[in-house]
């Protein structure tokens, strides 16, 4: 059997860990891109897409991230697509983002004051005119603390791609141990990873989020 | 010995001098106001009074106890002095009977019937035996103080610090609270009142302390200080407010 | 579509489901519980006086905050018996949850507590209540209250979390599903049935949550 050194665990957990910041990377971006269509789609008011929207959020907040990623794994095979698990973990962690991110923005447009709102309507604007100029610019602004805050959650949940057998960072984790056996060492330095891509996230969206209340 | 007695006290926010020796006596059953320009430290003087805030230099004695930074010296204290806040600060939680109740029962370990036949008597004292149940978040800004005075009441204090207690209301409901001041007075209860009403200081206080720059600068029976101020800031003061 | 979903089949399997169900309902209702008074008590120790303890409450909630729960859920199963503590699945499984949702509960009340107004804490002072006592009479029901809808979500979101437990072999809803469409080959079906179970607890979990707030919190609202 190979020797392994800490530095040697270390070595292959970091090299996994890229694979958790691709994943999340293209969760967010996937899940970013679609969210934004949701919530665009969803500014038409439009009484049966905010039906079916509001089910699919319903739908991915309400089913564990784990099953998603089961269903999607097994279920694309259903209808005679074979997967990876890298593809159906790149759709489900962006089909899981996308809802989470719909329901983030749509409630910073939500808490606008109605005086936002009516003094557009006394000033003559239009709806999409009020939007464009003066609802999207002030939402944006509310919505990056909560964005970034999210980000924590994706790369959190990347880790459950380990399941359907993704080797990311907590897959090499727990195939490192199996080959070392020294779970307390390993399992500690995975987490010490998480939270070394984690913490500063976390940190950034505690700013913005200050600057924001300072600014209002 | 005074009841509230204040020697030469000092109190800094910071690099702020806010209270540069302030010397100030009040005995036992008198009604202080006390008047100022907003930012002369009135408030701080007050609440250096029961410890909400610590002083520097100098020394408070409050019912022979001496004022000091020392958790279980101000829960003693906290027995003899009551305060009532400007912006009520009632308990959202509890209903009106609950505010009156709660110290008596964690602090003076009344009997819950106990507690309840005292808060009772104070509601009905403040005009409020009807509210016993109601949640002050039902009720009106002058009826909320009313609640807020018959709270501090049940811990049955020698003296009470009032703090602005009706600039946060209606002017239609100033009077209602000023009612239960002037009652708490014939009963023989010091007050020692932060105010802007000139009209109450006037009619009601024994005595005005006018505090500037940091300091008493003038004091005096009422009618004596509304009829005739000494200093010059006084003067400036009275007709700034008139 | 070439395949034909057969859910009759299913059929045989729903003491499985049940039991599984009831598995993760009981963990559910234990980790809440002992999740909220873990948050409650850290709270209190993120607002001491004492340096040392703030550090070390701050410290546990964004380790926690900032690792995800499945190797939080590993590192208890696995690595804690290396250091001599034996552990069964059931129990790491209600240990991982309770320290989970202990570190987001810690925060979610720690706010609600902060937005109390500095003049709550002084009336209380000046009524003679101790620190403690204020806190926990004067401080906590209405910051409680505050925060109620952060701390229904989260207690959601930690029940739906304890699918993953099913990774330690913790006999619960999805490791049912696991273990039946091993059995069945009906993967798809297992886990659609498992996902709509998940989503009604979910559903029922909220009406839970909005029950208990009409009955606890009868004060006009803050
Ligand atoms: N917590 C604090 N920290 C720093 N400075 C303070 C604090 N509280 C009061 N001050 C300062 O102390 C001075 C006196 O304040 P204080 O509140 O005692 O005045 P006041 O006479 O009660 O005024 P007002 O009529 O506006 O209530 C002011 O300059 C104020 O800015
Ligand atoms: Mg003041």
């Amino acid at each position: 059997m190979m020797q392994f050194t800490d530095w040697d665990i270390l070595r292959n957990l970091l090299l996994a860990a890229r694979w958790t910041i691709l994943l999340s990377l293209l969760a967010f971006i996937g899940g970013g891109l679609f969210g934004l269509l949701l919530t665009i789609l969803r500014s038409m008011r439009n009484t049966l897409i905010t039906r079916l929207i509001q089910g699919y959020v319903e739908v991915f907040q309400g089913i564990p991230l784990l099953m998603q990623l089961f269903l999607t794994f097994f279920g694309f095979s259903l209808i005679g697509f074979e997967v990876d698990a890298w593809t159906a973990a790149v759709i489900s962690l962006t089909l899981f983002s996308s809802a989470f991110f719909h329901d983030i923005w749509r409630g910073c447009i939500e808490a606008l004051p109605k005086g936002q709102w009516e003094a557009c309507r006394t000033l003559g604007l239009s709806y999409l005119q009020t939007m464009r100029y003066v609802i999207v610019p002030q939402a944006m602004r509310m919505s990056i603390a909560p964005t970034v805050g999210f980000s924590v959650q994706i790369v959190k949940g990347t880790a459950l791609a380990s399941v359907i057998g993704f080797v990311e960072l907590t897959k090499a984790g727990t195939m490192i141990n199996n080959a070392v056996f020294q779970p307390f060492k390993v399992f500690a330095f995975v987490a010490l990873l998480y939270f070394l891509i984690c913490f500063p996230l976390s940190l950034l969206a505690r700013y913005l989020e200050k600057k924001n209340h300072v600014a209002r | 010995m005074s009841l509230v007695s204040l020697d030469k006290v000092h109190k800094y926010y910071g690099d702020n001098h806010v209270l540069k020796g302030v010397d100030l006596k009040i005995e036992a059953g008198e009604v202080v106001s006390i008047i100022g320009r907003s930012g002369s430290g009135k408030s701080t003087l007050l609440r250096c009074m029961n410890g909400l805030e610590q002083y520097q230099k100098g020394g408070v004695i409050v019912d022979n106890q001496s004022v000091e930074d020392d958790e279980y010296k101000l829960r003693l204290l906290s027995r003899s002095v009551g305060m009532v806040f400007q912006s009520f600060n009632l308990f959202p939680h509890m209903t009106v009977g609950q505010n009156v109740m709660l110290a008596t029962k964690l602090v003076l370990k009344k009997s819950p019937s106990e507690s309840k036949k005292l808060a009772e008597e104070l509601l009905e004292k403040v005009g409020l035996s009807d509210k016993f149940s109601a949640y002050p978040g039902n009720l009106s800004g002058g009826q909320q103080q009313r609640v807020a005075i018959a709270r501090s009441l049940a811990m049955s204090p020698k003296v009470l610090l009032c703090d602005e207690i009706t600039s946060a209301l209606d002017p239609e409901l100033v009077g209602e609270v000023l009612k239960v001041l002037e009652q708490l007075k014939a009963e023989g209860m010091t007050l020692i009142l932060v105010t802007h009403e000139m009209n109450f200081a006037r009619d009601v206080g024994d005595r005005v302390v006018f505090m500037n720059q940091g300091k008493v600068w003038e004091t005096g029976a009422s009618d004596e200080i509304f009829a005739n101020p000494q200093t010059e800031e006084l003067k400036s003061f009275l007709a700034a407010v008139r | 579509m070439s395949y034909q979903l057969d859910f009759p089949s299913l059929v045989p399997f729903l003491p499985q489901f049940a039991a599984g169900l009831w598995t993760t309902i009981e963990l559910t209702v234990i980790s809440t519980l002992g999740g909220l008074l873990l948050g409650t008590v850290c709270a209190q120790g993120r607002i001491s006086k004492d340096t040392w303890l703030r550090t070390i409450c701050s410290c546990y909630v964004e380790v926690i905050r900032n690792t995800p729960f499945i190797v939080q859920l590993f590192f208890i199963f696995f690595g804690l018996p290396a250091l001599g503590f034996k552990l069964s699945a059931w129990e790491a499984g209600v240990i991982a949850m309770v320290i989970n949702l202990g570190a987001y509960s810690t925060e979610i009340i720690r706010a609600g507590i902060d937005a109390a107004p500095k003049g709550q804490w002084e009336a209380g002072q000046t009524l003679g209540l101790t620190r403690r006592q204020v806190f926990w009479h004067i401080i906590l029901p209405p910051a409680y209250q505050r925060v109620y809808p952060a701390i229904a979500s989260q207690c959601i979101i930690v029940m739906l979390g304890s699918s993953v437990v099913s990774q330690i072999s913790v006999e619960e809803l999805t490791f049912s599903a696991n273990f039946i469409q091993s059995r069945t080959f009906l993967s798809f079906e297992s886990y659609i049935v498992a996902a709509l179970v998940y989503l009604l607890l979910a559903i029922l979990m909220r009406q839970a949550f909005a029950l208990v707030k009409r009955c606890t919190f009868k004060n006009p609202s803050l």
